[in-house]
């Protein structure tokens, strides 16, 4: 019976597929807005086709990997999924419309129709599975990119370590950091660490907490660390909640923090001196004192 | 859940070689260096627990799955006195002699999952659990 | 019974001492070792001491106390104790335990923790120098 169907579909073919994409035109924005109507016919071919293909054919696989690739497609041009799911319905309204005006027989009529509401079905739930593939896929990605550039540990100079946090803290983001620190600290012998949270939006008693124990912790290995960018709200928020900061060091910015670990280390930033000519610009150099002339 | 090893604890030499243990399942399933220490940490500090307030005991260790999470399990028995207020003992700072005591609360923190059962005159079950990230 | 204990090699370097754990320490043999040094810097009347634990994979609560024991046993004694090499697992699990270990000093590797063992014998001995300078005034005002 479902002979009907493929017949007819193939009979009607180029009535439907104009029809279809002209309801498409009118049904569907984003990017099909900006397809021609020529275009849209193209597509709208396409999938009766595979309809016609699925209707004769023994097996379900052509028409799912058409709608897959259909919804591949779909996702390329960053359609989203509703709009699919549109077209597909859009697709199922005209074909059963036609098929009720055309078949006379109704018994015939009913397979057909039978066969219509199952195949779109099917590929319905195909569209909505491929998306929801794809968000997890992305979503995935992302977290890994995320967990990435969550701890940069840099070495400013020889001993010396740079932790720019930004964003919020949570306890397993602040494992993390720990265990990165520790690393970084271990890698690169850093005597000093210099851990920079003005990026961070919410300083609250679990992520002091969580700061404290890394500073702990990285003094066992025998380094010392170095808390900046305590903004005058999270200066607050800590004296509140009465988290004793009292034995970490703290510096307003990172370039004060910079500036003190240099001068623990026995440095400091000085321009360099021209004995000949004189320069306009004086770039500045890492120099212990004791090499001054 | 797969068959563990199981270590009996006489001897301060039983606990090196259940952590020895622990770490060495803990790697073969994948957990990181950290999280080996963390792991065998916790296993040092039941096992002493073993030998210093019971005497002896057990400490079975072995590779579990639930809910398609992977991770460790470790379950240390013994048949000493038991602990009579167990809130207390989990409670930092308590100290039966010298500081000891520690070995409770501080495997709890390193671990993922605890749970303690004891009974005074029969004796004391800790399960302690981590799971992969 | 005896032979189970591990002794673990103590060496002097100039007026310090330096001791690498490079085996797993059971308790009894971690006794020992703490008996050992402070046996040493009595002998030798060490102004310091390094213990290195770069080998150490897993310090429990047990080393952990006993590292910080023999750090205020050894200042009793005038020795300072610098600990070096602890691996960020160590110093990990050791902070999650509870264990700070604020009394003692610590470096990140061996050349390191001489610099500092010597920076501190060098402050002590300036301090007592001018301890004895100023009961010398108090003597003689």
């Amino acid at each position: 019976m479902s002979q009907t169907l493929a017949t007819w579909l193939a009979l009607h073919r180029e009535v439907l597929a104009a029809e279809l994409a002209q309801r498409i035109r009118q049904g569907v924005g984003g990017t099909y807005a900006t397809l021609s109507l020529d275009q849209l016919k193209v597509r709208a071919t396409g999938l009766l086709d595979a309809l016609q293909r699925a209707a004769s054919g023994e097996s379900a696989e052509p028409w799912e990997a058409f709608i897959r690739g259909l919804a591949t497609q779909l996702l390329a041009e960053y359609t989203p999924a509703t709009e699919g799911q549109t077209i597909l319905s859009l697709a199922r309204e005209l074909l059963l419309e036609q098929l009720r005006h055309s078949l006379e027989d109704r018994d015939r009529r009913e397979a057909a129709v039978a066969r219509v509401e199952e195949l779109l079905h099917q590929a319905r739930l195909w569209l909505f599975d491929a998306y929801l593939q794809d968000y997890e896929k992305r979503l995935a990605q992302q977290q890994r990119a995320l967990a990435e550039l969550s701890t940069p540990v840099i070495q400013v100079h020889e001993n010396i370590l740079v932790v720019p946090l930004v964003g919020a803290v949570d306890t397993e983001r602040a494992r993390r950091i720990m265990e990165e620190l520790l690393l970084g600290i271990t890698r690169y012998q850093a005597e000093m660490v210099i851990i920079d949270i003005t990026g961070v939006p919410v300083v609250d008693t679990a992520v002091a907490n969580h700061l404290l124990q890394t500073v702990k912790a990285a003094r066992l290995l025998g380094t010392r660390s170095i808390l900046v960018g305590i903004s005058s709200e999270v200066a607050q928020a800590l004296v509140h909640l009465q988290i004793d900061l009292s034995g970490v060091i703290t510096r307003s910015n990172l370039q004060a923090g910079i500036e003190y670990a240099l001068e623990q280390m026995g440095l400091e930033i000085a321009p360099i001196r021209r004995e000949t000519r004189e320069t306009e610009e004086e770039p500045a150099v890492l120099r212990r004192p004791s090499e001054r002339i | 859940m797969r068959e563990g090893r199981t270590i009996f604890i006489h001897s301060d030499l039983d606990i090196v070689s259940a952590r020895v243990e622990g770490r060495e399942l803990a790697k073969a399933l994948g957990f990181g260096t950290i999280d080996q220490a963390r792991i065998a940490t916790a296993i040092s500090e039941l096992a002493r627990n073993i030998v210093l307030y019971a005497g002896e005991g057990t400490v079975t260790i072995r590779a579990i799955e639930q809910g398609g999470r992977k991770g460790v399990e470790v379950i240390c028995e013994d048949r000493g006195p038991g602990i009579e207020d167990v809130n207390l003992v989990m409670r930092d700072g308590y100290s039966t002699s010298r500081g000891l005591g520690m070995g409770l609360p501080g495997a709890k923190r390193l671990m993922d999952d605890f749970e303690i059962t004891s009974r005074v005159g029969e004796g004391t079950r800790v399960v302690v659990r981590k799971w992969l990230r | 019974m005896a032979s189970e204990i591990i002794r673990i090699p103590i060496l002097q370097i100039e007026d310090f001492l330096v001791a690498s754990i490079q085996v797993a320490l059971h308790d009894r043999s971690a006794v020992q070792f703490r008996d050992d040094l402070l046996q040493r810097i009595y002998e030798t009347k060490a102004k310091g001491l390094i213990i290195d634990l770069t080998a150490v994979d897993i310090v429990d609560s047990f080393i952990g106390r006993l590292i910080g024991d023999v750090a205020e046993m050894a200042a009793l004694m005038g020795a300072r104790v610098v600990v070096t090499g602890l691996q960020p697992a160590v110093a990990i699990t050791l902070t999650e335990l509870g264990l700070e270990l604020s009394g003692v000093i610590t470096a990140l590797n061996l050349e390191k923790g001489i610099a500092t063992l010597r920076r501190l014998v060098r402050q002590d001995e300036e301090e007592e120098g001018t301890r004895d300078a100023r009961r010398a005034h108090d003597l003689y005002p």
